[in-house]
């Protein structure tokens, strides 16, 4: 398919993916769902004191046999959804982020009987929504992650730590400074873990943002070691470092341009340069420098 | 080999959680016997079978004294129905402490082998349940690094049907791996990665089978085995977690320097330092610890 025919995609806005949150909101099983079973038993036990006969003594075990079989079938039911919803992290992992959020998106009303996945689901639809640039519909999931966890909960400080950086890169930038400042004091207890790096990266994004490259480069000392974590996306850090000095204003420029340039390799070595561009498309001046 | 598993007459009533806050002595489980969890599978059919059986045989007994419509046979029902859920919640109780076991033997191996004890000793279990029960043995003794034990229980549980628990099989699969690697023993190694790639796995799975499947090719000199689709092999390990992300390509940089293609080596190596502290770079190169 050439680029004139490829149809543009419009993924969900902000109101739709709240709408279908809201319309399919997690809610367990029915109460007489659950209690069915052991209802079916307890009906098996009454008929076989109340029915004579032939049909006295069928029908309990009719019944019995039923509630195996609802009961099988709900075992089978509960592992299919399991799956499903790991098909659809794995499908984000491999980065088929418009794959992975269109099924994800269908499959969200039928995890409605099991808060754990529609969380996990959730998730993956913010992830993608962000990788795909709706920053603001990638919000709004995060949102409600961070409404549906413990506060404290390494997820629910990811999911803030990621919406931060979704709002800065949506020129929401004092949101992305509330935010960030609200993840200050939970991050000092979670330092060399892929929550931290990600609140670091979130931090340079603002230095960028803002234009404190300064700032940025005064801190840069520990920065390779604090994005470890992130393992190959630690390079849009780097990238970032790199635009940092490009930018900045420091005495000696020449020094300047050679950081710069030395960490836009180091970002290359683990990203590639379209890719950084993509998210961060302030990174294309720094194609001159390499 | 005594049974300390059935000498032990601990109150049954509470569960294991309870036992610990009331600051019992924390149990330890004995060395691990194929006959004994054989013993144990075949009571737990024979008790809870054998109840079905009798009580059958108890209604049967009823029904051919043309006994179906008195009211003997149908409490008779009642208490067939009640007995048969009552057997099924010993393991359904268990089988709700599972997740608590796991996160207990990440945090506090001691606690966890505390629990386990007292989930072993319960009777009837569903073969599944006991099944599951030692599968979290056996990562309980990999983390103590008793790796006999470890090949032993896996060797053991795998050779069973593991019904509704089946999805726990790759993940025996890779623990038994890791463990003969561990124990250099290659030929038991390389029988289980062949099991492994006879299953379905999932990409987590698949992710986890790579890196050993690595480590196995370069202890066993198989250097042209671990570079060759050294590109995709690199595009996977990046989909992994930092640290191990980084180990992989300590091990592909070793296996590219002893195949004489240092280009190559010293890109994977620059590379390996951006996933990887010093200190976990030393642990897996500095005493070639693949």
């Amino acid at each position: 398919m050439n680029q004139a025919n490829k149809p543009s995609w419009s993924g969900p806005t902000a109101g739709q993916l709240a709408e279908h949150i809201q319309r399919h909101a997690p809610r367990g099983l029915p109460w007489w769902s659950t209690w069915l079973p052991l209802l079916l038993l307890v009906l098996a036990g009454v008929l076989a004191m109340v029915v004579a006969g032939p049909w006295g003594a069928a029908l309990p075990w009719l019944l019995m046999g039923g509630v195996f079989i609802l009961l099988l079938q709900r075992g089978q039911l509960a592992r299919r959804l399991e799956r499903n919803t790991i098909s659809l992290q794995e499908l984000a992992m491999l980065r088929n982020f418009a794959q992975a959020l269109r099924k994800s998106w269908l499959l969200l009303p039928r995890l409605v009987v099991n808060p754990m996945l529609h969380l996990r689901a959730v998730t993956v639809i913010a992830h993608c929504l962000d990788q795909l640039k709706a920053f603001d519909a990638a919000i709004v999931g995060y949102d409600y992650l961070v409404e549906h966890l413990p506060p404290e909960h390494p997820t629910a400080l990811q999911a803030k730590a990621q919406r931060a950086i979704a709002s800065l890169c949506a020129d929401h930038l004092v949101d992305g400074d509330d935010t960030l400042r609200q993840l200050r004091q939970p991050m000092a207890q979670l330092a060399d873990t892929p929550v931290a790096a990600t609140y670091r990266l979130g931090q340079l994004v603002q230095n960028v943002r803002t234009g404190h490259y300064t700032d940025a480069i005064a801190d840069s000392e520990q920065l390779c070691a604090q994005l470890r974590p992130l393992g190959v996306d630690a390079g849009y850090g780097h990238a970032l470092m790199a635009l940092c000095y490009y930018h900045g204003r420091l005495d000696d420029q020449n020094a300047a341009r050679a950081s710069a340039s030395r960490w836009w390799q180091t970002a290359r070595m683990l990203l590639p340069g379209s890719v950084m561009v993509d998210r961060f498309p302030e990174l294309a001046v720094l194609g001159e420098i390499s | 080999m005594s049974d300390a598993h059935t000498d032990n007459h601990t109150d049954d009533h509470g569960d294991a959680s309870q036992d610990t806050r009331a600051g019992e002595h924390l149990v330890n489980i004995p060395p691990f016997s194929p006959y004994i969890l054989g013993r144990q599978l075949w009571t737990d059919a024979l008790l809870r079978w054998g109840a079905l059986v009798v009580l059958a045989g108890a209604l049967g007994y009823l029904l051919a004294m043309e006994q179906q419509g008195s009211l003997v046979y149908s409490l008779g029902a009642v208490g067939l129905i009640m007995g048969w859920i009552a057997l099924g919640l010993i393991s359904a109780r268990v089988a709700r402490q599972l997740p608590h076991i796991a996160a207990s033997i990440e945090i506090e191996p001691d606690e966890g082998e505390h629990l386990l004890s007292w989930a072993l000793k319960r009777r009837p279990l569903m073969r599944w349940v006991r099944l599951v029960l030692y599968h979290r043995l056996a990562v309980l003794r990999h983390h103590q690094r008793r790796y006999g034990e470890v090949v032993g229980i896996c060797e053991a549980v795998v050779s069973y049907p593991l019904g509704p628990a089946e999805d726990s099989r790759p993940s025996l699969l890779l623990l038994l791996t890791e463990t003969y690697l561990e124990m250099r023993h290659l030929p038991g190694a390389y029988t289980a990665l062949l099991r492994l790639h006879a299953l379905p796995l999932s990409l987590i799975e698949s992710l986890q089978r790579l890196t050993l499947q690595t480590r196995y090719e370069i202890l066993a000199g198989h250097y042209a085995a671990a570079m060759a689709n050294v590109n995709q092999k690199v595009q996977m390990a990046e989909l992994m977690p930092a640290h191990q992300c980084g180990a992989m390509h300590v091990m592909l940089a070793a296996a590219a320097r002893l195949s004489k293609r240092d280009d190559l080596s010293n890109h994977l190596w620059q590379r390996a330092k951006l996933f990887c502290t010093r200190k976990q770079l030393e642990q897996v190169w500095g005493l070639g610890n693949f």
